[in-house]
């Protein structure tokens, strides 16, 4: 009986192309603003790592002095630590992985004389932050920690690179030239695109990886000079001879700090090891103000950050509003739809339909302008999203963002399933109670 | 088959109570052939529509093959009329986007019944009103007789026990009335109580029994036997 509903339902939406277009189109529109804003918000608010992110801590400490100014929220310590502070932390061993996060440029002069040189995008990390973050490989892997202790010239390349200076081969154990010197590639990234950018949220959630990433260390290289590109806090201004000097001595709060702690055991350890070495600190006349910091899980650091805007809950009500004007546009078309045919819905009554059964008929009419309005409504979403990322800055966001995926569409699908059957409720009780004797008498 | 004890049937409005049916009573028999004659305005329609459960009545009683239906939910009703109750209109009421098959199919689909059963019904329904090579037609594609036919089909595709015709002819011409006339009576013949409704005397005069409506009450019961037409019966029985 059900296929017998819907083969009805179709006959009656072609028999009306123009009214079933509107119903279509009013039903789309909604659904692809409400689509638009919900798959923003279901990119941004989505949990990256879901088996992994309540064992992924970001660690602040509050370093700050007591006189100056800071700009942070009131009570907060800094996003940011110190590399004096980096280097003592790595000195726990309780973390199963550890790493600091860098974010630098340099030039790279290709080979590829068809390519000119350019600015390159570095992430400065330590190896552990390969493991920790799950970072898939193509060829090779990364470097070791032994090498990151000596400093040595090696590199892993984000697949977009590869792919631009190696046309995607195999390119472990060549090398790269950047600034002045040469660095051996260990290791091609296989295609990742962590939405948001979790370990980073603070200079660009949304973009793309970097293009290569370095031992953490050769920031200090006087000689490679690489540029520090990233987000900071700083008080005061301290005259430090040489670059190295600078950066292990200096108070500049630059570097995010992550570690991987597997156990309650070893997140409460860690929590006292943090305010431990916080201590330590004051008794070296440093960390001025009472014990601040904080060991935040992964989920919590994203939301602290606003890493899914605020606003975007205020737009998904509206988004919702919006798909509720047009459902109520959807319920007029239908009604009038609906009694247009109360001839026919008075005949099937004398032959034997009840009720329930046309209301029924009715409500698969209804569910198949829903299906149809929530495909066109789904490709009116990508549409919309393709036009957002266009007009958003070159390099902001990577295109991943902006596409949707098989849960946005089932959202989409069931979203206008659920509000043409809701919007076709009325009209098909309407249709369900004409009087059949009035009709065929009608006739 | 069909017994209306004191049935009462009003329509109220704010201002006017208007007494459709007032202490109706029928009995019509199985395999009975009754016409139903009357003005306009004496209960004739309500009368049908009660008769065909597509209305309901204030008081009274109303037993149809056997069964009181009184107090019956929609379901129930839908179900009786569509097992026990075959329809023919004036205007036929063919549902202009199905096809003759899918026309005849309606009152099948709502039965329930096996698609193959469904087949072989439409198309014994449909041969028996003469119409088997136009399955795919359109009703807009056929003559006023022959849609007429399709409507008979449909009423009998389901082999009810009672058919309600209302103005069957009269949207006919004279030559298609009386085609749709013997087809009526070749039904009746056969065993199906047939209750008409027609202002035409001369129609009136070839079924068993003719009753006359006057304000919601029979004036009458006039039987009225076609003696001509009963031997035939008689004959071909």
């Amino acid at each position: 009986m059900v296929v017998y509903y819907f083969r009805l339902a179709l006959k009656s939406i072609r028999k009306s192309p123009v009214i079933s277009s509107i119903t279509v189109a009013a039903i789309a529109l909604g659904i692809a603003v409400a689509t638009t804003i919900l798959s923003l918000r279901h990119v941004m608010g989505a949990n990256p790592m879901p088996h992994k992110s309540e064992q992924l801590f970001n660690i602040r400490l509050d370093s700050w002095e007591l006189e100056s100014e800071f700009f942070g929220p009131p009570g907060e310590p800094p996003k940011h630590i110190t590399y004096r502070d980096m280097r003592g932390l790595m000195r726990s061993d309780i973390p199963d992985y550890q790493t600091g996060i860098g974010k630098a440029a340099a030039f790279l002069f290709p080979d590829k004389e068809s390519i000119r040189p350019f600015r390159a995008d570095i992430r400065l990390c330590h190896s552990a932050f390969f493991p920790m973050f799950e970072v898939p490989f193509q060829y090779g892997g990364a470097w070791t920690k032994e090498m990151e202790e000596k400093r040595a010239r090696v590199t892993v390349l984000s697949h977009d690179l590869n792919q631009q200076l190696f046309d995607g081969a195999d390119s472990v154990g060549k090398s790269i030239r950047l600034g002045p010197e040469n660095f051996t590639i260990l290791g091609v990234l296989a295609p990742y695109r962590p939405t948001p950018q979790y370990y980073d949220v603070l200079n660009n959630s949304f973009g793309k990886v970097c293009d290569v990433f370095v031992p953490f260390d050769l920031i200090l290289e006087e000689r490679l000079a690489f540029n520090r590109r990233t987000q900071s806090d700083g008080f005061g201004y301290q005259e430090l001879d040489g670059r190295e000097a600078q950066i292990t001595q200096g108070n500049m709060h630059w570097i995010q700090f992550w570690v991987q702690l597997t156990k309650p055991s070893q997140v409460q350890a860690y929590h006292q090891f943090v305010d431990d070495y916080s201590l330590e600190q004051k008794k070296l006349g440093l960390f001025p103000r009472p014990l601040n910091n904080r060991v935040t899980p992964m989920m919590e650091w994203l939301a602290f950050n606003e890493v899914s805007p605020p606003a975007l809950n205020g737009m998904v009500i509206i988004g919702f509003l919006f798909l509720l004007v047009c459902a109520l546009n959807l319920m007029g078309l239908l009604l009038g739809k609906f009694l247009a045919g109360a001839n026919a819905v008075g005949v099937r009554r004398a032959l034997g339909a009840s009720k329930g059964t046309v209301f029924l008929q009715h409500i698969a009419e209804c569910l198949l302008v829903g299906l149809a309005g929530g495909l066109l409504g789904a490709a009116l979403t990508s549409k919309a999203l393709r036009i957002i990322y266009n007009m958003s800055p070159p390099g902001f966001f990577h295109e991943g963002v902006f596409r949707m995926d098989l849960v946005m569409l089932g959202v989409a699908l069931l979203l206008s399933l659920l509000a043409s059957a809701v919007a076709g409720v009325y009209p098909a009780w309407r249709a369900c109670n004409i009087q059949p004797a009035v009709q065929i008498k009608l006739q | 088959m069909l017994r209306m004890e004191n049935l009462e049937k009003v329509y109220r409005t704010d201002f006017i109570e208007t007494h459709a049916l007032n202490q109706f009573n029928l009995h019509a028999a199985k395999g009975e052939f009754l016409a139903v004659m009357g003005p306009s305005g004496s209960g004739k329609s309500t009368f049908l529509n009660i008769a065909g459960l597509l209305d309901t009545f204030e008081k009274g009683e109303y037993l149809l093959d056997g069964q009181s239906v009184s107090g019956m939910s929609d379901a129930q009703r839908s179900k009786i009329r569509n097992e026990k109750i075959g329809f023919i209109f004036q205007s036929f009421n063919l549902i202009p986007d199905l096809n003759i098959f899918d026309n005849v199919d309606v009152p099948l689909r709502y039965r329930g019944m096996p698609k193959k059963e469904r087949r072989e019904r439409i198309e014994a329904a449909l041969g028996k009103v003469g119409l088997s090579g136009r399955l795919q037609h359109l009703p807009s594609q056929l003559s006023g007789g022959q849609q007429q036919r399709v409507a008979i089909a449909r009423a009998l595709a389901g082999s009810p026990k009672l058919i309600l015709a209302d103005e069957p002819t009269g949207n006919l011409d004279s030559r298609m009335a009386r085609q749709i006339m013997e087809l009526l009576e070749q039904i009746n013949t056969e065993g199906t109580t047939i209750i008409m409704v027609t202002h035409d005397a001369e129609l009136a005069r070839r079924a068993r029994r003719q009753i006359h409506l006057l304000d919601g009450r029979m004036l009458d019961l006039e039987i009225h036997t076609n003696k001509a037409l009963v031997d035939s019966r008689q004959e071909s029985a």
